[in-house]
């Protein structure tokens, strides 16, 4: 996916950063360890994210120990010692994703961009079918529908937000739903998946106004604002409202799920880590454009 | 259910009045009604609500025997009356979001009134299409200007877009960080003068 659900670090108590590393980069040595050491790269805050609410929601009480890191072995970290269905459920999803945006950028990608990225697609597809055997093939197909639906809409130019969000929106509802067996809990859980799935689409697509104008790719934004070059910075604070608005209903969601731990760490990225993102994104972003994105 | 008073409202069984009573009104806020208006996770949230409020009549029964607490009334007003779509307002308040949008669908767009593009907009936010819903609430509000419920449920998607419940507010300067402007020291500056200067000394000279 895309990176955008992270925490505020300055915000944190110190325990839950160390709580968020060890999830990170026990992640990371999952992905290592089910999909290979390149599968590595493909670690993300978002996946890091559902793992993180997985654990919280199933309960699971994880033990750490200290472990050196593969990507950089001068480095120490904290590693989860015990097996996390919720850590394996987030390297599956972070495979499975990879693999079809993969598949997104070489379908509408240039020439020169499709060369570059086949020899990635090698590795991916050998992800893949990893992914299918250790039985995550209901992963797979939401995202295979979620990518079928997205080019569908794109190649007719739709013209509606809310439409071109409901791929992106529907396959996290599902995934998110799949995490709680209660009939009340999967419901809240959907609906938090639908709109954080809605909340990234919308901060993608708002990220990519520039060059999409430029490059003449499918954006809904410029679609439905018919942005060009020059267009009223103004529209912006537009846009941000409109994915405020998707920003509210997760939080809504969000509130009524049961979490059984690491509630704090959450709760710093879905109000805090989401509020500055936007700000980052939408605002600060655009004035200093030299401006690394924050590294954790 | 018969859950713990204490732990649903996140508090220790030792804490003060004053602290229970914080921690009522920060849930009870949490899953007050306006904020699932609309929403098809109205049921869960009002479940929940129920839960804190129990909890916390509970919790001020047992301590101030014999004067059971009254809880606040938070309450779900719903909005009826006599409506010629009465039939999609009963299909959306069951639940039948799809059948309530293939009726109002099939309204011609030269009979489509201020109510339709209101009902349709509650439709659109039940799918969570929040753009679109937004619209119609706008439409419904221009054809009728003094209708309540109307202007609620624009107010309401207002509210949600300002960045007071959620994303980033836009219009709101964020506070500085730990951070000391030019105008901070200068004033700092004026002042630690004006203070010297009262006990005889002076810190600034030239003023």
């Amino acid at each position: 996916m895309f990176g955008y659900i992270r925490p505020q670090k300055p915000e944190m108590l110190i325990k839950d950063f160390d709580a968020y590393k060890a999830a990170y980069c026990s992640l990371c040595r999952q992905l290592g360890k089910s999909y290979g050491f390149a599968a590595s790269l493909i670690l993300s805050y978002d996946s890091t994210f559902f793992a993180i609410l997985s654990m919280s929601v199933k309960g699971e009480c994880n033990s750490y120990k200290k472990g050196r890191c593969k990507v950089n072995p001068t480095k120490k970290c904290d590693y989860c010692s015990t097996r996390s269905i919720s850590l394996e459920n987030a390297a599956a999803l972070s495979a499975a994703a990879f693999y079809y945006k993969l598949e997104d950028e070489i379908a509408d990608g240039s020439l020169l961009r499709r060369i570059l990225l086949k020899p990635v697609r090698l590795f991916a597809g050998r992800w893949r079918k990893k992914l299918i055997k250790y039985g995550y093939r209901s992963y797979d197909l939401i995202f295979e529908n979620m990518l079928k639906e997205q080019l569908a809409l794109e190649s007719e130019g739709c013209k509606s937000i809310d439409r071109a969000a409901e791929p992106t929106a529907k396959a996290l509802s599902q995934l998110a739903g799949m995490l709680s067996d209660d009939e009340a809990q999967r419901r809240v859980l959907e609906s938090f998946g639908y709109y954080l799935g809605k909340w990234v689409y919308l901060m993608d697509a708002a990220d990519d106004i520039n060059d999409d104008i430029k490059s003449g790719c499918f954006n809904p934004f410029v679609l439905y604002f018919s942005l060009d070059e020059n267009y009223d910075r103004n529209i912006l604070k537009q846009i941000n409202g409109i994915i405020n608005e998707a920003a509210s209903m997760l939080l809504n969601a969000y509130n009524l799920i049961e979490l059984k731990g690491n509630q704090r760490i959450l709760e710093n990225i879905v109000t805090l880590g989401i509020s500055s993102m936007q700000k980052y994104v939408l605002f600060d972003k655009r004035t200093e454009k030299s401006k690394n994105k924050n590294k954790i | 259910m018969v859950n713990n008073p204490y732990e649903v409202l996140g508090v220790s069984p030792n804490a003060t009045d004053e602290e229970i009573k914080t921690a009522y009104r920060n849930l009870a806020k949490k899953y007050h009604p306006d904020n699932y208006a609309d929403s098809p996770l109205a049921d869960v949230a009002s479940e929940k609500m129920k839960e804190v409020n129990e909890a916390y009549d509970t919790i001020m029964s047992t301590r101030r025997t014999g004067s059971g607490a009254n809880s606040g009334g938070y309450y779900n007003t719903n909005p009826s009356g006599s409506s010629k779509y009465y039939d999609v307002r009963t299909m959306i308040k069951n639940g039948r979001v799809a059948d309530a949008e293939q009726i109002l669908d099939g309204v011609p767009p030269e009979r489509r009134d201020a109510e339709w593009n209101f009902l349709k907009g509650t439709v659109l936010l039940k799918k969570g299409w929040t753009q679109e819903a937004y619209n119609c609430f706008q439409t419904a509000c221009n054809m009728d200007p003094s209708n309540m419920e109307y202007r609620q449920a624009l107010n309401y998607a207002q509210s949600r877009r300002s960045g007071a419940y959620g994303g980033y507010n836009a219009g709101m300067p964020q506070q500085n960080v730990g951070g000391c402007s030019g105008c901070d020291i200068c004033t700092g500056l004026c002042c630690a003068d004006t203070c010297c200067e009262c006990m005889g000394g002076d810190l600034i000279p030239c003023c």
